[in-house]
């Protein structure tokens, strides 16, 4: 293994069964990410990218191959393993933002703290800071239905780092934004990256790819060279 | 755990009537226990408290074999008579260990008269010891005292209220008044008392020997109240009666022997079919109840199965999952126990006050935390075995199934 490197992944295969017909929704991928990457990902709907993401974020597993994170094979882990590596190691920012509506945002930011049994004063002041980093530090108190999508899509990202995860994944995080607020999430997310953080974007976004230092296309499941 | 409270409150309040309507079998099954356990203890106490106004769990009352017995399903005269004499209370003194005194009653209906005035009262044939031993005493003039038993003298002693009806304000004492167109003396007027909200001051009171001369012309008595010397004695005087009566009575078994203890443990009686037939009913109750807050817990999760998904995406193992929906439960059951023991704790009231009103006497309902303690243990266990199918199937959602969920 180099040395920074923090993903890899070898030979993963995901199938979908849908009712008599099968679906190769990844067939066979090898990657491997190494701490500081800027990684996008591209490839048209339906190639296999968000059950990528998924598998990169222990969310679900892959039905052969090899997953190493940091050294430890995920592949193998239970359930509440896999609910502590994405607790530690994992920060998600989804294309529908997935904050919890009732619960203010700085509660919203607080959660993975909370899964983590972080005791309640460090909880409150990572959420604070997470929220400072992304901009967000004056509108802590307010719910998430009460922000644009913008600014939700901000406390998604302060809730993805308030962990100090290994590394954050982001699926279309501009999907569901018009494109002027989408291009100031993705100057945020690159921002974030020039601070350190390893980050995997999937995204139709140019400005993005350009700033990658890593493409990769994906087709059904395969990366395309 | 705090942030599972604060959750599940805000769930009940964002769906108001449903949480409600679910509750509904929570806070009757609830309701019902605290309201009837109130109740009963109200209905304890008071016998209690009635009891002890004329001595307590120190009496036994003792009665002769009724005329007429229960046979086939029939009233039915009894081929033979027995009867209660002055002998006999005499002799409890003499043979019974314990005993500390003996009152003979002995009474009929009558009318006494005063002048054009007249009214209906129960006069009771006494003796000496009577007022002090019933805690009964005159407020003015005197008691029957020693004489006038020794002489069966013609002399009378008032209750309250009889002394309003015929004399008002005007004095009493002195005065003759007619029973039967037999004058008697008035000698003294008794206290106001009152016992199971029957007013003793329609009472009148001679000395029993010239009752049993002039008025009942027999020496029978109605019945003997037995006083032990100590609370604790009771059991065994009573036992000691039994045999007592079988000693000097061909069909003494026959007569009845009752303490206040045998009250109250026929009051307890009645109270425990109360509580084993609202006991069903609560248990019914909180069965629908729970299976209404399943109901609802099954409804939140397909709801909320976003919202758990996005809570496995961060980090919440499946026992935060099952432990935040228990805690809604839990929490919905505990606020339908809470609104029950209130509904239960009015129902005592209400139900006391009706019978306080029919008996035109205050008849307290008791809220028994015991009642409350056990009801709210009930509501809570409730929450916990119906919330854990609901907050199990909660816990086992695959989380990108669950964030898949629209
Ligand atoms: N839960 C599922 N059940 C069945 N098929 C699925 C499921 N998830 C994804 N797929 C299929 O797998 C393929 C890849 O899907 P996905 O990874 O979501 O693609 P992308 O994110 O690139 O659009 C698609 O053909 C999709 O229909
Ligand atoms: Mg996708």
């Amino acid at each position: 293994m180099d040395n920074g490197e923090i993903i890899q992944l070898t030979e993963i295969t995901k199938t979908y069964r849908v009712g008599e017909s099968e679906v190769h929704a990844l067939d066979g991928l090898s990657l491997s990410i190494r701490e500081g990457d800027l990684l996008a990902i591209m490839g048209p709907s339906g190639s296999g990218k968000s059950t990528l993401m998924n598998i990169l974020g222990c969310l679900d597993v892959s039905d052969s191959g090899q997953y190493l994170l940091r050294g430890t094979e995920v592949s193998e882990m239970d359930e509440d393993e896999l609910s502590e590596i994405r607790n530690r190691e994992i920060g998600f920012v989804f294309q529908m933002f997935n904050l919890l509506p009732r619960m203010s945002v700085l509660r919203n930011v607080e959660l993975p703290l909370a899964y983590a049994g972080a005791p309640w004063r460090k909880r409150r002041q990572a959420a604070r800071d997470a929220l400072e980093q992304v901009g967000l530090g004056h509108r802590t108190q307010h719910k998430p239905t009460e922000l644009s999508g913008g600014e939700r899509q901000r406390v998604a990202i302060a809730r993805a780092l308030v962990n100090r995860p290994a590394i954050v994944l982001a699926d279309e995080p501009t999907g569901n934004l018009d494109s002027k607020t989408g291009e100031e999430i993705m100057k945020l997310l690159v921002e974030l990256n020039k601070q350190g953080r390893t980050l995997v974007i999937v995204t139709h976004d140019e400005y993005v790819a350009g700033h990658a230092n890593r493409i990769i296309r994906l087709k059904d499941g395969r990366i395309q060279d | 755990m705090l942030d599972s409270v604060n959750m599940a409150l805000s769930q009940l309040r964002a769906n108001k009537l449903r949480s409600v309507l679910t509750l509904l079998g929570i806070i009757i099954g609830v309701g019902s226990v605290v309201g009837v356990v109130s109740m009963g203890e109200g209905l304890r106490s008071k016998v209690m408290t009635e009891i002890d106004k004329i001595g307590g769990s120190r009496l036994i009352f003792v009665s002769p074999p009724p005329v007429y017995y229960r046979k086939d399903g029939r009233w039915t005269h009894r081929p033979w008579v027995e009867n209660l004499t002055l002998r006999d209370a005499d002799l409890i003194l003499e043979e019974c260990a314990d005993v500390a005194s003996v009152i003979p009653i002995g009474g009929s209906g009558e009318t006494v008269k005063f002048g054009r005035a007249s009214t209906e009262c129960n006069l009771d044939g006494v003796r000496p010891d009577y007022a002090e031993v019933m805690d009964w005493n005159v407020v003015r003039g005197r008691f029957v005292n020693d004489t006038d038993f020794a002489e069966a003298r013609k002399v009378v002693v008032l209750g309250d209220q009889v002394k309003e009806d015929l004399f008002g304000t005007r004095e009493a004492l002195g005065n003759e008044v007619r029973i039967r167109d037999q004058r008697y003396v008035v000698v003294g007027v008794m206290e106001d008392k009152r016992v199971f909200g029957h007013n003793w001051g329609q009472n009148i009171l001679i000395p029993l020997s010239t009752a049993q001369k002039r008025i009942f012309g027999n020496k029978y008595l109605n019945a003997l109240l037995v006083y032990c010397t100590d609370s604790t004695k009771a059991r065994s005087v009573n036992k000691d009666l039994g045999k007592f009566f079988k000693r000097h009575h061909e069909h003494g078994g026959e007569f009845r022997i009752e303490s206040a203890e045998t009250m109250i443990e026929k009051v307890d009686h009645i109270i425990n079919i109360l509580k084993m037939v609202v006991g069903g009913i609560a248990g019914v109750s909180l069965l629908v109840g729970g299976i209404g807050i399943m109901n609802i817990m099954l409804v939140s999760v397909t709801e909320r199965t976003r919202e758990i998904g996005i809570r496995k995406a961060i980090g919440a193992k499946r026992r935060h999952i099952l432990l935040q929906f228990l805690t809604e439960a839990v929490v919905l059951s505990l606020c339908g126990g809470a609104v029950g023991i209130l509904f239960g704790t009015g129902l005592g009231i209400g139900i006391s006050e009706v019978i306080g009103h029919f008996a035109k006497e205050p008849f307290p309902s008791k809220v028994s935390v015991q009642a409350v303690a056990v009801a709210i243990s009930f509501a809570f266990l409730t929450g916990v075995f119906f919330g854990v199918y609901p907050a199990r199937k909660a816990s086992l959602l695959d989380p990108v199934e669950a964030l898949r969920y629209e």
